[in-house]
């Protein structure tokens, strides 16, 4: 998608094929798909070879576009292989490639000038001047982080430096994303696959699975309260929408490769119905049916990633006692 | 010409004042991560001359932090301080934000850049990146294994400075922790931050320090300098700011005469180890240099056998 385009796109999570499938009936102009141990989210969440070629064929059988995350920053002696699966993933037709490293970056459009190349909200890119840094080494399209309010977004949209690709759905984190290392202070592992590939459990950064420590109960000396966490919430953005399809942002990106695939297609459908609405000219913001729909989903989405946070916490802590850590 | 640099970082002039930097050979002056204060000697250009003038009475090199996150609006205050450090003629600036060094690469041309902690260096092809930008000193990524920087800077042929002891930084947040649970406190922001304020959960400790969170624990690589300058690194970093007054001084007199000795066969830094220790209400820990969890701490045994079990 060019940064001129005059369509804003939809782009929907595929965490498995069957939410490949599932996103893309439900309305999403693109889908974002992450190779084992090359993206942001743990394995569970990421896709085969293989079936990245199935879920390409999906959703160019409906005209729509498939993304592939690269959005890791790697180690240094894999980055030989990533641009081997960018090349073979270009020969196969993927539309675009999402990166973080810069030098991975500069590789990547040295080598395949026509490969379309996005920069991950992981690079927190937030001020013009990064945007003209990464637009000199080839990235097409920003994701910007989640703490930009209107106006910076108009700004940046104005000076026209990069296409913007805005988070609706997502989790606006205690740190700037990718600026964090907390996760890996507390456990981390080196765990490689048969590809060579080192998956790094523990650092989000380089492999993708996050224990959420920010989500855990913290007591800050001097404070008299009861622990609470350091703030990670979620977010559905919904008055917002008009606003972002008036001023042509080039991208509406929803998170959620880890979700259930009912939670997911409800989201999905709810953005895609919603900027429909507003295109045809309704206002669907103010209506109170829409409010009532969206609080159904954010209490289901609360619900499940409550769970799988716990899940995290508990796996990580266990995993330190049953080591022991070695402490100074 | 000395053989290695041994640097620390003070964010204002009452800190430099108050405390004993006679160790080290150089001085990153201002806090990169916050702009809420007046105090920040990135930002305060008569303060920031005054400090220039008492360290380079004592000797130092001096170099200047620049704002770690800038938004649009932080631009021109950015702008500001690399133009002060132009004027002032410091021997580095510290970037952290590729805008910031595009903006740098573009109107400052005179200065020499180090590329800081927080810019997610990983990888040989953004040091080489950073060459055309003018970069002369970076510091890797702290998740980056001690053999991993040794490979990208004999790789690359880069200078990269380490961070030997001190609390590392792990995240960066828009928002100060401390403001936002603290708020009821009266005081400055200087009062709020410059305290202990330790953040507890079951298994781990961090230091808040406002908008940054530091790791608890102390790194501390004391134990391992002969396997460090064996690898041939020369630039070391202790970071001592937030600390209590004495902190400065003695940790970086422990680390100044270890260098000296850490390559004769009769290292021994135990007992020196045991002074860091109680300056480390929180315990003491090796960062990532050793591709464990950050918050661990491997000493010489630990560390052969580890070595012994991956076979090298």
């Amino acid at each position: 998608m060019s940064k001129n385009s005059p369509k804003t796109e939809l782009l929907a999570p595929g965490g498995s094929l069957e939410m490949v499938k599932l996103v893309l009936n439900a309305g999403a102009d693109a889908v974002y798909v992450g190779p084992k141990g090359w993206s942001r989210r743990s394995s569970a969440f990421e896709l085969s070879d293989p079936e990245i070629k199935v879920a390409l064929e999906l959703a160019h059988q409906k005209q729509k576009h498939l993304r592939v995350a690269f959005n890791t920053l790697p180690g240094n002696s894999e980055l030989a292989s990533g641009l081997s699966k960018i090349e073979q993933y270009l020969n196969w037709g993927v539309d675009s490639f999402v990166l973080a490293d810069p030098g991975f970056i500069r590789e990547a459009k040295q080598r395949f000038p026509r490969a379309e190349l996005h920069l991950s909200v992981g690079a927190s890119a937030m001020n013009r001047e990064e945007f003209s840094f990464y637009r000199q080494i080839g990235i097409e399209m920003i994701t910007v982080p989640c703490e930009l309010p209107l106006e910076e977004l108009t700004a940046l949209k104005t000076e026209n430096i990069c296409g913007i690709e805005i988070l609706i759905h997502a989790n606006r984190d205690f740190t700037y994303l990718g600026r964090c290392t907390m996760s890996s202070y507390f456990k981390q592992n080196r765990q490689i696959d048969e590809t060579g590939k080192n998956h790094f459990p523990g650092s989000p950064n380089r492999g993708g699975l996050c224990y959420r420590v920010c989500k855990s109960l913290w007591q800050l000396e001097g404070e008299n309260l009861p622990p609470k966490d350091l703030g990670n919430h979620g977010f559905f953005l919904f008055r917002e929408i008009p606003e972002y399809l008036q001023l042509k942002i080039n991208c509406l990106k929803i998170q959620g490769r880890e979700y259930s695939l009912d939670l997911i297609t409800r989201i999905v459908a709810f953005y895609r119905q919603l900027i429909d609405e507003t295109l045809a000219g309704k206002d669907p913001v103010n209506n109170e049916e829409w409010g009532k729909r969206l609080t159904g989903l954010t209490l289901l989405r609360d619900e499940e990633r409550n769970r799988r946070t716990q899940d995290l916490l508990n796996t990580c802590r266990q995993e330190a006692a049953l080591t022991g850590g070695k402490h100074g | 010409m000395a053989e290695f640099e041994l640097n620390t970082s003070v964010f204002t002039l009452k800190e430099l004042r108050e405390a004993d930097f006679t160790p080290y050979d150089a001085v990153y002056l201002g806090d990169p991560y916050c702009r809420d204060y007046r105090e920040n000697l990135s930002e305060n250009p008569e303060d920031l001359k005054e400090a220039i003038s008492l360290l380079r009475e004592q000797g130092k090199t001096v170099y200047l932090s620049t704002y770690a996150v800038p938004r649009n609006a932080d631009l021109e205050a950015v702008k500001q301080t690399l133009q002060l450090a132009e004027e002032n003629r410091v021997e580095g600036v510290e970037i952290h934000n590729y805008g910031v060094l595009n903006l740098c690469r573009d109107k400052f041309p005179a200065l020499k850049i180090h590329l800081g902690c927080l810019a997610n260096l990983y990888t040989a092809p953004t040091v080489e990146l950073l060459k055309e930008y003018r970069v002369n000193r970076v510091t890797g990524n702290f998740e980056l294994s001690l053999e991993e920087l040794t490979e990208l800077k004999d790789q690359t042929h880069m200078e990269f400075e380490l961070l030997l002891h001190g609390k590392m930084a792990l995240g960066i947040s828009e928002f100060c922790l401390l403001k936002d649970r603290l708020r009821d406190k009266s005081g400055s922001c200087l009062d709020l931050c410059r305290g202990n304020r330790f953040l507890d959960t079951p298994k781990m400790t961090l230091k808040s320090f406002g908008r940054v969170t530091l790791s608890g624990k102390d790194v501390c690589l004391l134990e391992h300098l002969p396997e460090i300058l064996s690898r041939e690194f020369k630039t070391f970093r202790l970071e001592t700011f937030g600390e209590a007054r004495d902190y400065p001084g003695t940790v970086g007199a422990i680390y100044r005469r270890a260098l000296t000795e850490a390559l004769k066969p009769d290292f021994l830094p135990q007992a020196r180890l045991s002074q860091l220790q109680a300056l480390s209400p929180k315990g003491l820990c090796n960062g990532y240099a050793f591709a464990v969890s950050g918050q661990d701490y491997l000493n010489l045994e630990d560390r052969e056998q580890q070595k012994t079990a991956s076979g090298r």
